[in-house]
């Protein structure tokens, strides 16, 4: 993943669409955000991390759980 | 930010991506394919007419969690196999619909992970235990979920999460008050 001039590129995967299986294409979205990440205090909030590439570290701890649930 | 339910859908995009993304650097020399409009399709439903009668605002870690992952098992936005998940039993991978479960089910249990329950009587309470579950448990949740829409599923999968969670974090269910069949004492 990366992150350069606003926009993020996501390495690993490609966009497809259902009308268009096949036609692959680079996922990029804005890297622009909302103005803040503040935790609401309501009933039942996740909790909310500091960055993207906390999000990218889950994703790769998935195939590690996962590869410990079959083994 | 927070994996769903950040301040806009953009925001949610981008963390969902980006688990993805991580899930995908395991791929050897491929890329997964999603399918973004379902995803962008996901984010918005799952903010429109929330199932919860106070709102969204005030619905539980639990049902933010379950209407998240029925939606994401109905859309499929996961279009490709995820290779870098080895030994996949059959139990799981008879079902066309395994991966988007598979990746549903995580996202969940990580979102609940570490939330706050804000209890009226008690304080907030916060999950500080993962979910722990067995192979064979996993395998049943899976086959049970692989088919789930919002209509027919939130309120189970709502229950199922609800309960998942409470067996690693007693502390943080309501008292039970009764033992099932145990008789006058």
């Amino acid at each position: 993943m990366k992150i350069e001039n606003g926009n993020i590129q996501f390495e690993y995967l490609s966009a497809v669409s259902s009308s268009s299986i096949g036609d692959d294409a680079p996922v990029t979205v804005k890297a622009a955000s909302s103005s803040s990440f503040h935790a609401a205090n309501a009933p039942g909030e996740a909790q909310e991390v500091s960055d993207l590439e906390q999000f990218e570290q889950m994703g790769r701890n998935a195939v590690i759980s996962f590869n410990k649930l079959f083994a | 930010m927070k994996l769903y339910f950040n301040e806009n859908v953009t925001d949610d995009l981008k963390a969902i991506l980006a688990i993805l993304e991580g899930i995908g650097f395991n791929e050897n020399d491929m890329t997964m394919a999603i399918d973004i409009s379902k995803l962008r399709s996901i984010l918005n439903g799952i903010r429109q007419d929330f199932p919860h009668n106070d709102g969204l605002d005030k619905a539980s870690i639990f049902k933010k969690a379950a209407t998240f992952l029925v939606y994401f098992i109905a859309e499929k936005p996961i279009q490709s196999e995820i290779t870098g998940i080895k030994n996949i039993p059959d139990g799981i991978s008879a079902s066309p619909n395994h991966i988007n479960t598979l990746i549903a089910i995580f996202i969940a249990f990580e979102s609940i992970y570490g939330a706050l329950i804000h209890c009226e009587k008690e304080g907030d309470k916060k999950i500080n235990n993962r979910i722990t579950i067995s192979q064979h448990s996993f395998i049943d949740i899976v086959d049970a979920l692989s088919t789930a829409t919002p209509i027919t599923h939130f309120k189970m999968a709502s229950v199922l999460l609800e309960q998942l969670a409470y067996k690693s974090n007693p502390e943080c269910q309501y008292q039970p008050v009764i033992q099932w069949g145990a008789g006058a004492d």
